[in-house]
Formats: C-alpha cells, sequence, structure tokens
C-alpha cells in the first residue's frame, strides 16, 4: 500500500535562528502539514508565514479565535499594514507550537485557504485556532516561517508532511 | 487514539505504513456544480478504527455545510455545537436534534467567493461501532478579510448505533461549486 501520510522535510536548529525555511516543495501531494514546536529566546512578537517568497501587501489575512486562561477573543490581520505575513504564533521562552493544514496546496487555480491551531502553556499562553488566506493562485512550493521580533532557540523543530489522497 | 507520526531522518523502509489511508475523493470540477459528494461502502470489517474528512469546500451561495451519515435525514438524529470567531467577536450555540451535522454554520458559510474555498478537517472518532452513538470533531475556516470570515470548531453526534457505511455532503440551500475537494481517510489503530 503506498504511503499517504509521509514527512518530506525536518528542520531542528542547532543555535538560535529567526526563521526557519522550506522549500521546493513537491506538488505531488493533497495537502501538506506542518509543525513546529520548540522554544524561543524571548516571549516577544510573533511568528508568521511567508509563501513563496510572497511579501506583497494585503496578500495575506488571518482570522483567529483565542483563549489566554481568563477570555475568549477573536481577531483579524490583515498584511497590508503588519510588519508580519501571515499568523500562525507566538514565541515563548515556555514550550509551543503550531500545526498548519494546507488543503490543495498545489492547485493552480484558487487562492489557498489553511486551518492552524498553536497552543502555548505559563504565563504567556493561548489556545488558538485560526484560518489564513494567501490571495495567490500559485502551487505553494516555499514556506517560510519567521520571528517577528526574537529567535526560535536551539532545539526547535519543524517538520513538513504531505498526504496524498486517493 | 494516538495518531503517531514519525518525522523524517528515518528512511522510508522503516516507516511503519497503512495505518493512515486514502480510501476515496470526491470533486467539482471546473465549470461543474454538484447537490452531494457521497462516499459510500466504506469498510465496517474493522479494517479502520476512525474516518478523516480533508475538505476544500467552496458552494454556489454561502450557507451551512451539511453532513449525514448512512442516508439518515431523520429530523432529530443529529445534535450540533458551535464555538466560532468571526474576528470580531466570539459566539456560541448548538442545534439539537436536526436533520443533518452543521459544519461551517455560524459565519456566512462555505465559501462562494471567487477563488476562495472554506478549509475544513473533520474526525469521527470509531464509526464503525455498533455500541455507541457517532461523536465527530470539526475545525473549519473561511478567510475573506471581511466580517463574513469564520473560524469554527464543532462538535457534532449522529444518535445512532449503525456503523457509518456512508457520508454525504452538501450544502443546505445552494451547491457545492467548482474546485470543491473532499478527501475521506482511514485511520487504522
Amino acid at each position: 500500500m503506498a504511503v499517504t501520510y509521509e514527512p518530506i522535510a525536518t528542520t531542528t536548529l542547532s543555535s538560535g535562528a529567526s526563521s526557519i525555511e522550506f522549500t521546493s516543495i513537491s506538488g505531488s501531494y493533497t495537502d501538506i502539514i506542518l509543525t513546529i514546536e520548540g522554544v524561543a529566546a524571548a516571549d516577544s512578537g510573533q511568528y508568521y508565514i511567508t509563501l513563496n517568497s510572497d511579501t506583497t501587501a494585503n496578500n495575506y489575512s488571518t482570522t483567529l479565535l483565542q483563549g489566554d486562561g481568563t477570555s475568549a477573543t477573536s481577531s483579524r490581520y490583515n498584511s497590508g499594514g503588519n510588519s508580519y505575513q501571515s499568523l500562525i504564533g507566538w514565541p515563548r521562552t515556555s514550550r509551543f507550537n503550531s500545526i498548519a493544514h494546507f488543503q490543495n496546496y498545489s492547485n493552480n487555480t484558487t487562492y489557498k485557504s489553511f486551518l492552524w491551531r498553536y497552543s502555548a502553556a505559563g504565563t504567556y499562553g493561548y489556545a488558538v485556532a485560526g484560518v489564513n488566506l494567501w490571495r495567490n493562485t500559485n502551487a505553494i512550493t516555499t514556506i517560510k516561517i519567521t520571528c517577528t521580533a526574537t529567535t526560535f532557540s536551539s532545539g526547535t523543530m519543524a517538520t513538513l508532511y504531505g498526504i496524498k489522497a486517493a | 487514539m494516538i495518531l503517531g507520526i514519525i518525522a523524517s531522518g528515518i528512511t522510508k523502509s522503516k516507516l511503519v505504513t497503512g495505518s493512515y489511508e486514502s480510501i476515496a475523493t470526491g470533486t467539482v470540477a471546473a465549470g461543474a456544480t454538484s447537490s452531494v459528494i457521497t462516499f459510500s461502502s466504506i469498510p465496517t470489517d474493522g479494517t479502520y478504527t476512525h474516518l478523516q474528512l480533508r475538505m476544500f469546500a467552496r458552494a454556489t451561495a454561502g450557507d451551512t455545510m451539511w453532513v449525514r451519515f448512512n442516508n439518515d435525514s431523520g429530523s432529530t438524529n443529529y445534535d450540533t455545537h458551535r464555538l466560532n470567531g468571526n474576528g470580531t467577536s466570539v459566539g456560541a450555540d448548538a442545534r439539537i436534534n436536526y436533520s443533518a451535522l452543521w459544519v461551517a454554520s455560524r459565519g456566512y458559510g462555505i465559501s462562494a467567493t471567487s477563488n476562495i474555498g472554506t478549509a475544513i478537517v473533520m474526525d469521527v472518532l470509531e464509526y464503525a461501532s455498533t455500541n455507541k452513538y457517532k461523536v465527530t470533531r470539526t475545525l473549519s475556516g473561511t478567510e475573506l478579510n471581511t466580517s463574513n470570515s469564520d473560524i469554527e470548531f464543532t462538535s457534532g453526534n449522529w444518535k445512532s448505533t449503525s456503523a457509518i457505511n456512508r457520508i454525504d455532503v452538501s450544502i443546505s440551500t445552494s451547491t457545492l461549486a467548482q474546485y470543491t475537494h473532499i478527501a475521506l481517510y482511514g485511520i487504522k489503530a
């Protein structure tokens, strides 16, 4: 039986870095899933995704639902006026993780919508779910995860998985 | 259920294969519409323990997605609880004793905006059990950069002890639009 759900690539940082990037992503899968888990140098800023090196203003937007241990809120971000492209989490000195699902990432017909979840415990912890849009019909071939105000610490691991439908 | 995911660094020959398998895929071609996408003859012989639907859905007019099992449209056979955010406010409610599970229903519904789809992942746990009602867990999202955007958690309950052998996906008052893609996967315990 052909493998349906398989790892494509993994990066584990051996020293601090402000970003992690996956390039030359194969278009042979139906969906791809990105996971990132680790620790950051500071509880500062956010981390976001840039797709295909696209930093065009207004090409990304995000709607999210979050709980911080006290209240539940919903927010929306558009990349037009922000320094970050497509938010998927917040770096924390306690452990944090995100998982993002890119359905139909390799089609050349529609914009790319993707779901993500984030969690981090501790003083600055959140439980978050979000949906993002990349206003571009190109197939996704690169994914870059970047911190806006700090760095991912050594040991932080990001992995890309591919899911192949029948 | 623990779905173990093995990261790369391990050669493919050592991977445990076959625990997550593709069962079938339904699509709506360019220029077409469809009133329903149906998955039938789903194995109930113990081949799989859980099911997962992974969807990129579009509608001809924005509205709620309906999911039904075994062609059951009994008026009181499904319950849905919903928690959502639209970028401004958080909401929650329930649909108790309805004729289908509701998905992506608190906001604008399934996207009808050109080039934009609604992303959905639905888990159906222990779908082949004949001792339990069937529970579902769904995360869905439509991002339009407007107040019609929606990120939504849904829990569902089909009040039947029958094993699920069929799943129908439709839009309540419109139809599935071009570029809709729904894939059904089976997960082995």
